[in-house]
C-alpha cells in the first residue's frame, strides 16, 4: 500500500469511526442516566423517606442529562438544592451555553440551611479555587 | 551483517522466553512477562534505530512504515494529553516495544523470496515455545497436580491461534509423506488444544479465516475451474463464510453469564469515549479508567458487572479504543490494513509463490477475530508474537528491497561464527539500557512481601515497604493508595491523605480512594470526609459508605439527612438491623423536635394575646403529639380566650382524664362551667382546684365570685378574706371590694 493510501484510510477511520464512536459513547451514557427512569426513581425514594438518595439521584440526572432543567424545575421549593444544582450543571464539562458560573450558585448552596449539602458546596468552591479539596470532584457528580 | 543477526536473535529469544518465563518471588506470570516484554521492547527499538542508521536508512517508506509512524504519533498525543501522565508511560512502552518488534522483524527478514528460508528459525522457535504452556495448560484441565498460571487458559489459547501456522507451513512445505503426516499430526494437536481452552473466540476467528483463505482461493483459480467445481467451490465459499456468524450469534445469543458479562464491559467501555473522543485516557490505563463509567452504570449492570473486576475490555479494539482514542484505533486498524492487503493481493495474482503468506494470514486473522471476544494484544507473549507474525507477513520482498548505497569500501569478508559473535554481543549492548525496568519487578515483589506483613497489623513496616515501592515504581498508583492504608492504620492521617491524593493522580475514578480520603477525615474535618463519602457514594453504594456518611450528617448537625440515609441503608441492607433502629430513632427525635418547637410557638403568640396565629399551631402541636396534657391546654386555653367556652370545657375535661390533679385545668373547667351558668358545677371545680393548689388568690377570687353568685356571703367573704391576706394589694382588690359592698357592706 502507498503511504498516501494509507494516510487516507487512517483520516477517514478517524473521522467516520470517530463521530460513530462518540455517537454510540453519548447514546449509552444518556441512556444509561434515562431521565424517567430516573425521576420514577427520585419520586420513589423521596415517598420512602430517602430524601438523601433522591437528592443524589437529582445530582446524578443534573451532571448527565440532555435536559437537567427539567429536574432542576422539580426543586424549585428548595433554593439550596436548586443552586447545588444548578452549580453541578456549570461544572459538566459539556456545559449548556449561557449557563451561570459555578462559583456564584455553590456560594448560595454553601449558605443554604441543609448542613451536608452546603458542606458539599464549600467543597466544591474550596476544588474550584484552591483544587485542594478532593481530586477530580469536577469530574465526579456528587 | 551482525545488526540484522542481532535482531533475528533477539526476535528468537523474545519468542522463546516470553512464553515460559515464570515468575519466581511475585507468583504473578503476567507479571514478570510484563516486565520482560519491556525489556525486550526497549532493545528491539535500539536495534531497529541502529539497523535504520548503519545498514540501510528508510529512504522509501511504504503504508506499513507510514503506518507505524501514525501509530506512535497517536501514542505519544495519548501519553502527552492522558489524565495521568506518568501512569500511561509503561503503556505506551509495551506498545512502543510491540511497533519495535514490528519493524525490526520487516527489517532483519527481509528477503527475495516471500517463502524466504531465513524465516525457517523462527518456525522452530515458535514451534518449540508452545510446547511447555501446552503441556502446563493440559496437566491443569486433568488436574495432575502441576498448576501454574503459565498454564492460564486464555494466554495459551491467544498463543496457539497465532502458532498454527507454522504447523501448517511445514504441511505444505514438506515433500515427503512421512514429513506431511507428521506435521499434520501437530497440527491437529494444536487444533484439539484450542478447541480445549474453550476460546469461542478462537474458534470463529479460524472460521473466519478458512472463509477468507477460501474466497481468495476462488478468486484465484476461478477461472480455471469447470462449472460443477465452481458450484461447489461457491457453495462452500458460501457455507465457511455464513459458519462464523452463525456460530458468534449462537454465542452472543447464548443465555451465558461469560458472555453477557462481556457485552456489558464492551457497552460501557464505549461510553467512556464519550469524554475523550479521539486520544482516550492514556496507554495501559483501561483499568484504571472503567472505573469511570460506574459514574452512569444502571444499578442492575453494576450488579452484574460488581462480579467480576474488569480488567481487561475482552475485546482489544474496544481497549485500544479506551487507551488511545479514535485516533489510536484508526492508527492499529490502518497498519493492520498496510501489513495484510498488499500479501494477500500479491498471492491472488502470483499463485506460485507465497505459501508462507497465506498461513501467516490465516493465524492473524483468526487472532484478530479472536481480539474481539478476548485481549490477546494485551498479554506480553502473544502480543510480541503477533506484531513479529506482522512484519513477516509485510516484509519486503524482491524488487522493493534497495541495497545501502555506501561510498566506503565493502567489508573484508569475515567468519560467520565471528558474526554471529558479534551479533551476540550486540544483542546484550542492546539489553542493557532496559534493564533499569527491573526496578519495576522489585518494587511488585516488594508489594508482594508487603501483603502479609499489613494482615498482620505491622503498619509501620507496610508504611516503608509501599514508600520504597513508590519509588521504585512511580508509575503506580496501588502502591501510594497502600502506603495510604498502612498510614491510615498507623493513625497519621496527614501523610495517609497525602498518599490517597498522590494514589488518585494514576487511578482518577478509583473509588476505595475517595472512600479511605473520607475516612482519614472523619475526626478532625467531618464537611470534608462526607464530601469525600459523597464522590465515593457516585460510583456505587456500600453500606459502610452510607454508615460513615450518616454518622458525618450526625456530626455536622444535619439529623433529616442522617435519618434519611440509615432509611435507604434499612432499605438496600434489610439485615442491617442497625440501620433501621436508628433511621427510627431519628425520625422520632426528629419529629419531636419539630413538634415541641410547634408547640413553643403557638405558648408564645398565646402568651403574646395572639389567639388567632397561635390555634393553628396549638391545633398541629395537639395532632402531632395526640394525648399530650400540655398541648390539649394550651388549645383549650386558647379558644377560651377567643370565646368558645364548650370546645375548651372539651379539651379541659381531654386534659383532666389524663392528669385528674391538674389544677390549672380544674380552675379553667370551673371558668368555663361558670360562664356557662352551672354554678354548682362550677363551685365544685374551684373547690377541688384550690384542694390541689391551696393558697392561690386567683383561685380563692374566683371561688369566692362564685360563692357570691349562690348567695352564700359568708363562705364568700371567707374566701376574699384570705385572698387579701396572701396579698393585700392583689389586683381584684377593687373587685373585692365591689361585690362585698354588693353583698351587704360587710368591709374587711
Amino acid at each position: 500500500m502507498s503511504v498516501r493510501a494509507v494516510l487516507a484510510m487512517f483520516l477517514a477511520l478517524a473521522a467516520f469511526g470517530g463521530a460513530a464512536i462518540y455517537g454510540s459513547a453519548a447514546w449509552i451514557v444518556r441512556r444509561s442516566v434515562f431521565l424517567d427512569d430516573l425521576a420514577s426513581e427520585i419520586r420513589r425514594a423521596r415517598e420512602s423517606g430517602e430524601s438523601d438518595f433522591a437528592q443524589r439521584l437529582l445530582i446524578k440526572g443534573a451532571f448527565y442529562s440532555k435536559n437537567p432543567e427539567t429536574l432542576i424545575r422539580t426543586v424549585s421549593d428548595d433554593p439550596q438544592l436548586e443552586a447545588y444544582l444548578r452549580a453541578i450543571v456549570a461544572l459538566r464539562p459539556d456545559r449548556p451555553k449561557g449557563w451561570p458560573d459555578p462559583e456564584a450558585e455553590l456560594r448560595k448552596a454553601a449558605d443554604g440551611p441543609s448542613p451536608l449539602l452546603a458542606a458539599r458546596a464549600a467543597i466544591r468552591l474550596e476544588q474550584i479555587r484552591y483544587k485542594t479539596a478532593i481530586p477530580n470532584a469536577e469530574r465526579i457528580p456528587f | 551483517m551482525f545488526l540484522t543477526n542481532a535482531g533475528r536473535l533477539l526476535i528468537y529469544l523474545s519468542l522463546a522466553v516470553l512464553p515460559l518465563a515464570n515468575a519466581p518471588l511475585t507468583g504473578d506470570t503476567l507479571e514478570v512477562k510484563y516486565h520482560l516484554f519491556r525489556i525486550l521492547g526497549v532493545a528491539a527499538s535500539i536495534l531497529y534505530v541502529c539497523h535504520a542508521v548503519f545498514v540501510r536508512p528508510l529512504r522509501d517508506p511504504d503504508g506499513v512504515d507510514a503506518a507505524v509512524l501514525l501509530s506512535l504519533a497517536a501514542l505519544g498525543a495519548s501519553v502527552i494529553f492522558s489524565e495521568s501522565p506518568v501512569g500511561a508511560l509503561p503503556g505506551a512502552v509495551d506498545a512502543a516495544g510491540s511497533l519495535a518488534f514490528l519493524s525490526l522483524t520487516r527489517r532483519v527478514f527481509e528477503s527475495d523470496h516471500p517463502d524466504g528460508p531465513e524465516v525457517r528459525p523462527v518456525l522452530w522457535v515458535i514451534g518449540a515455545s508452545m510446547i511447555l504452556p501446552s503441556m502446563m495448560f493440559v496437566s491443569e484441565q486433568n488436574k495432575w497436580g502441576i498448576g501454574d498460571t503459565l498454564g492460564n487458559q486464555n494466554v495459551v489459547s491467544h498463543f496457539l491461534v497465532l502458532s498454527l501456522f507454522a504447523p501448517l507451513f511445514a504441511l505444505f512445505a514438506a515433500h515427503s509423506r512421512v514429513k506431511k503426516g507428521l506435521c499434520l499430526t501437530a497440527l491437529a494437536a494444536l487444533l484439539w488444544l484450542i478447541w480445549l481452552t474453550a476460546a469461542r473466540g478462537a474458534v470463529v476467528g479460524l472460521l473466519a479465516a478458512l472463509a477468507l483463505i477460501a474466497l481468495s482461493s476462488a478468486a484465484r483459480h476461478w477461472a480455471s475451474l469447470d462449472r460443477p467445481y465452481r458450484l461447489a467451490t461457491a457453495g462452500l465459499c458460501a457455507v465457511l463464510s455464513l459458519s462464523a456468524p452463525v456460530l458468534l450469534y449462537r454465542y452472543a445469543t447464548a443465555t451465558d453469564f461469560n458472555v453477557s458479562v462481556r457485552f456489558l464491559s464492551w457497552k460501557y467501555s464505549l461510553s467512556l469515549l464519550a469524554d475523550r473522543l479521539m486520544l482516550g485516557y492514556g496507554p495501559g490505563l483501561f483499568a484504571a479508567s472503567f472505573e469511570k463509567s460506574k459514574l452512569w452504570m444502571t444499578t442492575a449492570d453494576s450488579n452484574l458487572l460488581g462480579l467480576l473486576t474488569v480488567n481487561y475490555a475482552h475485546n482489544d479494539y474496544v481497549e485500544l479504543l479506551v487507551d488511545q482514542g479514535a485516533l489510536g484505533l484508526a492508527a492499529f486498524l490502518t497498519l493492520i490494513a498496510a501489513c495484510l492487503l498488499p500479501p494477500i493481493y500479491r498471492w491472488i495474482r502470483e499463485p506460485a509463490r507465497a505459501i508462507l503468506p497465506v498461513c501467516l494470514f490465516l493465524s492473524l486473522i483468526a487472532s484478530l477475530t479472536q481480539a474481539f471476544f478476548d485481549f490477546p494484544y494485551h498479554t506480553p507473549a502473544p502480543r510480541c508474537l503477533f506484531y513479529v507474525l506482522l512484519g513477516l507477513i509485510s516484509r519486503r520482498c524482491g524488487s522493493n528491497l534497495e541495497p545501502r548505497t555506501s561510498v566506503a569500501p565493502p567489508p573484508p569478508p569475515r567468519s560467520e561464527s565471528l558474526e554471529w559473535l558479534r551479533a551476540f554481543l550486540v544483542l546484550l549492548a542492546a539489553l542493557v539500557p532496559g534493564v533499569p525496568m527491573i526496578t519495576l519487578y522489585a518494587a511488585s515483589a516488594l508489594a508482594k512481601v508487603a501483603d502479609p506483613t499489613f494482615k498482620s497489623g505491622r503498619y509501620t513496616e507496610v508504611r516503608n515497604f509501599f514508600s520504597m515501592a513508590s519509588q521504585l515504581d512511580p508509575t503506580r498508583g496501588q502502591y501510594p493508595f497502600r502506603q495510604g492504608l498502612g498510614e491510615e492504620q498507623a493513625q497519621d492521617f496527614e501523610e495517609s491523605r497525602r498518599a490517597f491524593r498522590r494514589a488518585l493522580e494514576f487511578q482518577p475514578y478509583f473509588p476505595n480512594t475517595f472512600f479511605h480520603l473520607g475516612t482519614v477525615s472523619m475526626k478532625t474535618d467531618p464537611a470534608r470526609a462526607a464530601a469525600a463519602f459523597y464522590a465515593t457514594l457516585a460510583f456505587a453504594a456500600s453500606p459502610t459508605t452510607l454508615h460513615n456518611l450518616a454518622a458525618m450528617g450526625l456530626a455536622i448537625g444535619d439529623s433529616p439527612a442522617a435519618a434519611a440515609i440509615y432509611t435507604e441503608i434499612a432499605r438496600r441492607y434489610p439485615a442491617d438491623v442497625a440501620a433501621a433502629h436508628n433511621a427510627a430513632v431519628l425520625k422520632q427525635m426528629g419529629r419531636e423536635s419539630a413538634e415541641s418547637e410547634t408547640y413553643r410557638r403557638a405558648l408564645d403568640l398565646y402568651q403574646k394575646d395572639r389567639y388567632d396565629l397561635a390555634e393553628p399551631l396549638a391545633i398541629a402541636a395537639v395532632s402531632g403529639r395526640p394525648g399530650d396534657p400540655d398541648a390539649m391546654f394550651l388549645l383549650g386555653r386558647i379558644v377560651f380566650h377567643r370565646g368558645r367556652h364548650d370546645e375548651a370545657g372539651g379539651w379541659f375535661k381531654k386534659v383532666l382524664a389524663v392528669d385528674p390533679n391538674d389544677a390549672e385545668a380544674c380552675y379553667y373547667l370551673a371558668s368555663v362551667f361558670f360562664f356557662q351558668n352551672r354554678l354548682p358545677a362550677a363551685l365544685d371545680m374551684y373547690q377541688r382546684a384550690d384542694r390541689l393548689q391551696p393558697n392561690s388568690t386567683r383561685i380563692l377570687f374566683n371561688l369566692g365570685v362564685a360563692y357570691y353568685s349562690i348567695g352564700n356571703f359568708s363562705a364568700m367573704n371567707d374566701c376574699f378574706d384570705s385572698t387579701l391576706a396572701l396579698n393585700p394589694n392583689v389586683s381584684t382588690r377593687p373587685k373585692i371590694e365591689e361585690l362585698r359592698r354588693a353583698a351587704g357592706g360587710r368591709g374587711p
